[in-house]
């Protein structure tokens, strides 16, 4: 527990002092901003460069501009995220900078939670953020259809999830790869190659990407599963990074 | 006390470390000596618990490392030949998570923090942070980490190869204070002037064997060949031709005016061999007894191959 302790507050001075905390806040919180006002100028930019009045056909209600702020956290707000994660472990061992912590008998179960646990929440209480102002920003500037913020609430929770699933995923990587960005393109790779497999029905439903498209539909109709996939990921990820932990020469 | 027993470390096919066995006692400054390559930094980060080793078995006052290694691990301090720190941290932080790391509470750490940084000479750069410090700096502030949980054994991994001479002289100082403290040091080097102004006991580590190990006193009465050199106003080669004739002169070097004598009896050159130079009636101008030190005796033992 005191391992756990001492990285925990280690990790918030590192990503302090190294600006992960706001390049991943001015990410999260820039889009769900910036996207309900696009979306309202949009008709408008449109306008002036084809002399067209489009207003009639491109009608965004409430529930579209709320998925395109989901949209870009899956395909811009990630690469991010896992980029800033990806040399969380990997880069600590290759530079010698466990050799002074395993020395004096650090637990290495202890380092990996606390890492992971650290960026977990604060990406969860950065989400749910970004959700809240994207929500608040939808209901200023467009006034079709309507979302219950439980249900937003509901959506920001499989986002939530599906960088909780992404953050164990880079770190395992991290851990075994040794190289952040190598691990990070991989992980990217995945995260994307999987929305291919959303013919394969089977499959695709135990996917934690599927939670991307449940929190689309703004309800938890089939969370189940990929949630089940998340947790037992998370389970067995955490445990190979321990046991390569352990047993990694830090020197 | 450490007990090192018949050690092996491979890294595929290359073995760094062939079985080797020492102990250290406690309170002893132990230095060891080696070429690069011979092994010194792999013993070492054995028994920091940072590498596994093949086979053999390292012990703390009989106290296994494959039994209870973490708990072990509590009793050591380690300071790597190139300390890596956080360096966005400053000093204070630093040791503030080498403390809670340790488990200690935080009133002791503070306390603890204020000790060693007095101790290392760094309070002024307490809360600056690390990566500005010097290397020197680096150095001292890593032995205040090192030292953090008041470890009974300290291992050093060369303190002092990076240092300028008064880095070197202040780090020594260090290290014969912390020994006056109770602390056994453990301390490798390639510097042999660092072994000769510190260490208690020695061993050197040649191509992963332990070779020589013995105390430093002992080694050099052992190791020593006098050599007396004399230099004379004149050509000094009749003189050279009567010494070479007694059974207890080994050599004698003769260059000009200068003669160098190789003795193997220093007991009875010590009260003869003066008599005799003085019978020549040659007018000397110095006399003088040269001792081996001991860079003679590793290059000696490394380079000659002798057995010990």
């Amino acid at each position: 527990m005191s391992t756990f302790k001492a990285y925990f507050k280690k990790e918030v001075i590192e990503a302090i002092r190294s600006y992960r905390y706001i390049i991943i806040a001015v990410v999260l919180i820039f889009f769900a901003i910036a996207d309900p006002i696009m979306l309202k100028l949009l008709p408008t930019i449109l306008k002036s460069q084809t002399k067209m009045d489009l207003s009639s056909i491109m009608v965004i209600n409430k529930e579209m501009a709320l998925q395109n702020y989901i949209k870009d956290l899956f395909q811009l707000c990630n690469i991010v995220i896992v980029l800033v994660i990806s040399g969380t472990i990997g880069k600590e061992i290759k530079e010698g900078k466990l050799i002074f912590p395993y020395s004096k008998g650090s637990s290495p179960a202890g380092i990996v939670l606390a890492k992971a646990l650290h960026y977990i929440l604060y990406i969860s209480i950065i989400t749910f953020i970004g959700f809240s102002i994207n929500y608040l920003y939808v209901n200023i500037l467009f006034e079709n259809g309507g979302v219950g913020f439980t249900q937003v609430l509901v959506s920001s929770t499989c986002v939530v999830l599906f960088f909780l699933f992404n953050i164990s995923l880079t770190m395992v990587f991290s851990c075994l790869i040794k190289k952040d960005i190598v691990a990070g393109i991989i992980v990217l790779f995945l995260s994307y190659f999987s929305m291919v497999l959303k013919s394969v029905k089977g499959i695709y439903e135990y996917l934690p990407v599927n939670l991307i498209d449940i929190a689309n539909s703004f309800s938890s109709v089939g969370i189940v599963k990929p949630v089940i996939t998340v947790i037992v990921s998370f389970i067995v990820f955490m445990s190979i990074i321990i046991y390569e932990m352990s047993k990694v020469e830090v020197v | 006390m450490l007990t090192v027993n018949n050690l092996v470390k491979s890294y595929g096919k290359l073995q760094v470390l062939k079985g080797i066995s020492f102990k250290i006692n406690p309170g002893k400054i132990y230095g060891f000596l080696g070429e690069n390559g011979a092994g010194k930094s792999t013993t070492m980060n054995i028994i920091a618990g940072l590498i596994n080793f093949d086979s053999g078995e390292v012990s703390i006052n009989g106290e296994g490392f494959k039994k209870n290694k973490r708990e072990l691990l509590r009793k050591i301090g380690y300071l790597p030949q190139t300390p890596v720190f956080y360096g966005y941290m400053n000093g204070y932080e630093y040791l503030s998570f080498i403390g809670s790391i340790s488990g200690m509470p935080k009133d002791k750490i503070k306390k603890r923090i204020n000790e060693l940084l007095q101790l290392v000479g760094l309070e002024e750069a307490a809360n600056r942070k690390i990566g500005g410090y010097s290397g020197g700096m680096k150095q001292r502030f890593g032995l205040a980490v090192a030292m953090f949980n008041n470890p009974e054994i300290l291992i050093l991994d060369e303190p002092t190869a990076s240092l300028d001479p008064e880095g070197r002289r202040e780090i020594l100082e260090l290290i014969k204070h912390l020994r006056d403290e109770g602390v056994t040091v453990f301390f490798s080097t390639h510097i042999l002037n660092d072994i000769e102004r510190v260490c208690d006991e020695v061993s050197i580590l040649h191509e992963g064997k332990i070779i020589l190990s013995q105390q430093l006193d002992q080694l050099e009465n052992e190791y020593i060949q006098p050599i007396y050199d004399i230099e004379f106003e004149n050509n000094c080669k009749s003189i050279s031709e009567v010494v070479k004739k007694y059974s207890w002169v080994e050599v004698v070097k003769q260059d000009e005016n200068n003669l160098s004598i190789y003795v193997n009896d220093m007991d009875y050159a010590k009260k003869e061999l003066f008599n005799i130079i003085a019978s020549f009636k040659e007018p000397v101008l110095s006399y003088s007894l040269r001792k081996s030190n001991l860079e003679d005796i590793f290059i000696r033992l490394v380079n000659k191959n002798v057995n010990i």
